[in-house]
């Protein structure tokens, strides 16, 4: 595994870039289009942005 | 001497035969064997060199191999005379702003929306899921979206059944009109008159098959997330009720609209009311690390849990059932998937919840 570590590294990280999403590229304008936001009058904005829920709250399919 | 690091975004969930690597970076988890646990927490004790010389000639090439695996996966890195100190283990504590997370309505009548409304003045709630069991119009659907206008609410979900009119005109205008409608799930749907269009506001799908309320509680790998607020909500509550509400068809607040308990009917009680209730709140502490099989298996952080419909085989002291959810088919123990529905073992509980029995 030696020479995979960088030596300037002060802590020897097994950096990569394999997975860097490129700003600009297909995917992120793709993911770009999907944000939408709503009005709230509660937080006084119009721009509360509609998160997807991080679990399923049902599975029924 | 050389010492090994896991990163602190990996978590490791020990199962009984195997466990699971969930990388909290990358949101994706996966499975290996328990010796590699086993050498993991090793390395936390010992450097790697004084690891490797307690095993044979054979046995080194195999945790070399380990070594290099977690190394290339990303899942740690080496430093050199001391494990380095730099960076703090990942605090597992949860809390959230929201004061009910998600409310489950079984929708009749539209007034019962009104009055989630009007909680809506003192009582946040994030989430709405929907299920109606008769069809509904456009109008109604865009009226179910106009309800909740200017409020706190941030996204609705529903499901209901498939009808003639649903064409693309219907779809892409009510796309165009709803702010909160995120997933449209529709059932019956035995004739798509509808494109699939990507440019929706909400995400579309739909089944030919009769969906009911009672098919919820489902467990599948495709219900499985890996991210931080699910693991951290799995590890400290209930990974289904906690936050969460439930309204039955006759009105019936409940945790869950499938769960038998409920704490009075939202004709004649708020839902704040309901909130301060003793009992309401029981289930929320419930981790998966307490229930039946669940604490022995290596999905329990990244799985949905059900309290509707369970084995019914485990009561803990406080009378809670922590009995294994019914419609999970994996056994932690052999490492193996099943269909639910027809284990042997399951079938007196699916008599007493009137489910059909396949042979």
């Amino acid at each position: 595994m030696e020479n995979k570590i960088r030596s300037e590294e002060r802590n020897k990280l097994p950096l990569n870039f394999k997975y860097l999403n490129k700003l600009g590229s297909k995917k992120s304008k793709e993911l770009n289009k999907k944000i939408c936001y709503v009005k709230c009058e509660k937080f006084q904005t119009d721009f509360m942005t509609r998160v997807t829920p991080f679990k399923a709250f049902t599975r029924m399919l | 001497m050389k010492y090994f690091n896991l990163f602190s975004s990996v978590l490791i969930t020990k199962g009984a035969s195997r466990v699971l690597i969930s990388d909290l970076e990358r949101n994706v988890s996966e499975l290996q064997s328990l010796d590699l646990y086993n050498l993991t927490e090793d390395l936390k004790l010992n450097s790697i060199e004084d690891v490797i010389k307690e095993y044979d000639r054979d046995s080194k090439e195999i945790i070399n191999e380990y070594i290099d695996f977690l190394l290339e996966n990303e899942y740690g890195f080496i430093s050199h005379n001391d494990w380095d100190n730099s960076f703090n283990p990942l605090s597992f504590d949860y809390d959230s702003a929201d004061v009910i997370n998600n409310l489950f309505l079984e929708l009749d009548n539209f007034s019962v929306l009104h009055k989630i409304r009007c909680a809506m003045d003192t009582i946040d709630i994030r989430y709405l899921v929907i299920y109606s069991i008769r069809q509904l119009s456009k109008e109604e659907l865009e009226e179910i979206d106009f309800i909740f206008e200017n409020t706190s609410l941030e996204g609705i979900e529903i499901y209901c059944p498939y009808h003639d009119q649903m064409n693309d005109s219907f779809i892409s205008g009510l796309s165009d009109q709803s702010q909160r409608i995120y997933k449209l799930v529709l059932y019956n749907c035995d004739n798509i008159t509808f494109s699939t269009n990507e440019n929706l506001k909400f995400s579309l799908e739909y089944t030919k098959d009769h969906i009911t309320i009672k098919n919820c509680g489902i467990v599948d790998l495709k219900y499985f997330n890996t991210n931080n607020t699910k693991i951290f909500e799995s590890k400290n509550y209930n990974s289904c009720l906690f936050k969460k509400i439930g309204i039955d068809i006759e009105g019936n607040i409940k945790n869950c609209p499938l769960m038998p308990d409920h704490f009075g009917n939202i004709g004649n009680t708020s839902l704040e009311k309901v909130l301060e209730m003793a009992g309401f709140k029981k289930y929320w502490n419930l981790t998966k690390d307490h229930i039946a099989i669940c604490k022995d298996c290596e999905f329990r952080y990244i799985c949905t849990d059900c309290r509707a419909f369970t084995e019914k085989t485990h009561q803990n002291k406080d009378g809670l059932d922590t009995s294994k959810p019914l419609k999970c088919g994996y056994d932690p123990y052999t490492g193996e998937w099943s269909e639910w529905s027809t284990n042997p073992l399951k079938e007196k509980a699916m008599k007493y919840y009137d489910f059909k029995i396949d042979k």
